[in-house]
């Protein structure tokens, strides 16, 4: 598991990660959820010793990631796709890193397999795009079979199947009893994904929080009805304290009374629906207001 | 393991057999073309220092050998593999000592199989264009001088090679570390004859092209103002200040 505390990284006068407490527990996904600019590369480059704190301390499996002893079968990172010389060939960029921490040379075959990049192994990486590039990515941070994971925003440049592979990918990964801690800007590709979230802005923690508890902590939920007779449905309403607006002739959104209260009301009163829709606020709009007092000030 | 690791890196690249061939064929290549150029009359004692002659290729090479070294570190950062070696081996240090270990040996290794040709070859020609007794000795790769000419060339273009592979680590950026480089051994080259004497002896015993002096076999006038072996400690004293700096920070700055 990866342990941060009080975690804080300057840039001149600039302060990208301030006071930063969480934990990644093995066992399920943790979401590393922040606008672009939150601090979430760096708190990612910390954990990986390749940028120095200036306070606090992050812990990987109990130690300093200096103090690993060969790293890659302790920690699995993608943060950086980009990060591989054009030059070589994908199953030569693998075997230097299996080499330089003692990883079997077959454990590069069976990653290029896993990851589906087993067919253009021999290629040189000049001529993968961004989406391979990430699934090369992602077989270096499983080269050495790692309890603990980080991929910072794995789905960019991934096509929509790719993503969908990511997400079950990662879910598998969780499942087996690592440690997952993937970042993004958009709350919605963790939604299907993370168990429970970090939320950060502007390097300081805003929320550590599940992902459904965040959803019902969100204001905006409202519901969705249709009826032929809107208009006596809308006055019966507003009557029992709902705030209801009128979207067409026949649809009104309703919010203050739950979808089940409507359901009495109307059936008491002999008025039909033929829709009745609880609309749950999205991740993003529970984030939005999570994160929108503290980033406007 | 970091080694090999590193050793996995070199031999993966096409860049490195290219620049280390381009390495030999630049030491052989404008040694023999000078060679060829000159020719002697022969009549008295001549006063070229042919030994020297034949190993002038090795001042081409030096190009190919500051871009080895430099690039050896500096295409890490330009294609930011640096981040994925320095979290697969977190002790930098030791990466550095691997890659200097390796840009070292694969320099001396083609190193001395470009002056032992060059010197071979420019000699034969030098003898068939009249550099030859009674004016000039028969040098072969058995007389001390000789020898000394032939393997200091090669030890000197290792020194360079870790010279590079230490500024490349300090300034992280390719050009601007082989701007730096080869400012710092030929700018003297070229301006040492515009200074005063004092100076310009200073300026000759202190810069890495001093160990340019391993391949003096006569005193000439143009010859360089310090012993053989002595220049190129220079050289190497140099490459490894660079290196004693950019391990200190390496381990230091953020990757």
């Amino acid at each position: 598991m990866i342990e941060a505390l009080n975690l804080t990284k300057r840039f001149g006068r600039t302060t990208a990660v301030d006071d930063l407490t969480f934990s990644v527990p093995a066992g399920c996904v943790t979401g590393f959820v922040g606008a672009n600019g939150a601090g979430k590369t760096t708190t990612m480059r910390m954990i990986l010793g390749l940028a120095r704190p200036d306070g606090g301390r992050v812990l990987v499996n109990g130690r300093r990631y200096a103090e690993l002893r060969r790293p890659l079968s302790q920690v699995g990172a993608l943060l950086d796709a980009g990060a591989v010389h054009p030059g070589r060939r994908a199953s030569h960029h693998l075997l230097w890193l299996a080499r330089s921490n003692g990883i079997p040379r077959r454990r590069v075959g069976q990653v290029l397999e896993l990851v589906g990049l087993a067919e253009v192994a021999d290629d040189r990486v000049r001529g993968f795009s961004l989406g391979m590039r990430q699934r090369l990515g992602i077989a270096a941070a499983l080269l050495g079979d790692p309890p603990v994971l980080i991929f910072d925003e794995p789905a960019n440049g991934l096509d929509p199947e790719g993503i969908l592979w990511l997400r079950g990918f990662v879910r598998s990964l969780a499942g087996e009893g690592r440690a997952v801690m993937v970042s993004s800007h958009l709350m919605s590709e963790l939604e299907d994904t993370a168990d429970r979230l970090v939320v950060i802005g502007r390097g300081r923690l805003i929320s550590v929080t599940g992902v459904a508890e965040l959803l019902a902590s969100a204001s905006g939920t409202d519901v969705v009805l249709r009826t032929p007779r809107a208009p006596e449905v809308m006055r019966l309403l507003a009557a029992a304290g709902a705030t209801v607006t009128s979207e067409d002739a026949n649809t009104l959104t309703v919010t203050g009374v739950d979808a089940a209260r409507i359901a009495e009301l109307t059936a008491e009163n002999g008025l039909p629906l033929y829709e009745l829709t609880p609309r749950r606020a999205t991740l993003e709009q529970a984030f939005m207001e999570l994160t929108g007092d503290r980033s406007a000030s | 393991m970091v080694l090999r690791a590193e050793w996995t890196k070199l031999r993966t690249l096409r860049s490195t057999r290219w620049i280390l061939l381009a390495m030999l064929g630049l030491t052989v290549g404008f040694s023999f073309f000078l060679a060829s150029g000159s020719t002697s009359t022969g009549g008295g004692p001549g006063d070229n220092d042919i030994v020297r002659d034949s190993l002038v290729g090795v001042y081409l090479a030096l190009f190919a050998v500051v871009a080895f070294g430099v690039v050896a570190i500096t295409s890490e950062h330009a294609t930011r593999t640096i981040h994925t070696t320095f979290t697969a081996i977190p002790r930098r240090g030791r990466v550095l000592l691997a890659k200097s270990l390796l840009v070292g040996g694969a320099v001396l290794v083609v190193g001395l199989a470009s002056s032992t040709s060059a010197f071979l070859l420019a000699q034969h020609v030098l003898r068939h264009n009249g550099y030859a007794p009674p004016s000039y000795p028969e040098w072969t790769l058995h007389d001390g001088p000789a020898q000394r000419a032939v393997v200091g060339s090669a030890l000197l273009l290792t020194a360079i090679a870790l010279l590079s592979l230490g500024v490349g680590a300090i300034l992280r950026h390719s050009a601007a570390a082989i701007s730096a480089l080869l400012a710092l051994m030929f700018v003297p080259l070229v301006f040492a004859n515009t200074l005063p004497d004092h100076t310009r002896e200073l300026v000759q015993k202190a810069t890495p092209g001093a160990g340019f002096a391993v391949q003096q076999t006569v005193a000439r006038s143009d010859a360089l103002p310090i012993g053989p072996w002595t220049g190129l400690g220079v050289t190497f004293a140099w490459a490894a200040g660079a290196l004693l700096v950019a391990f200190v920070l390496i381990r230091r700055c953020d990757a």
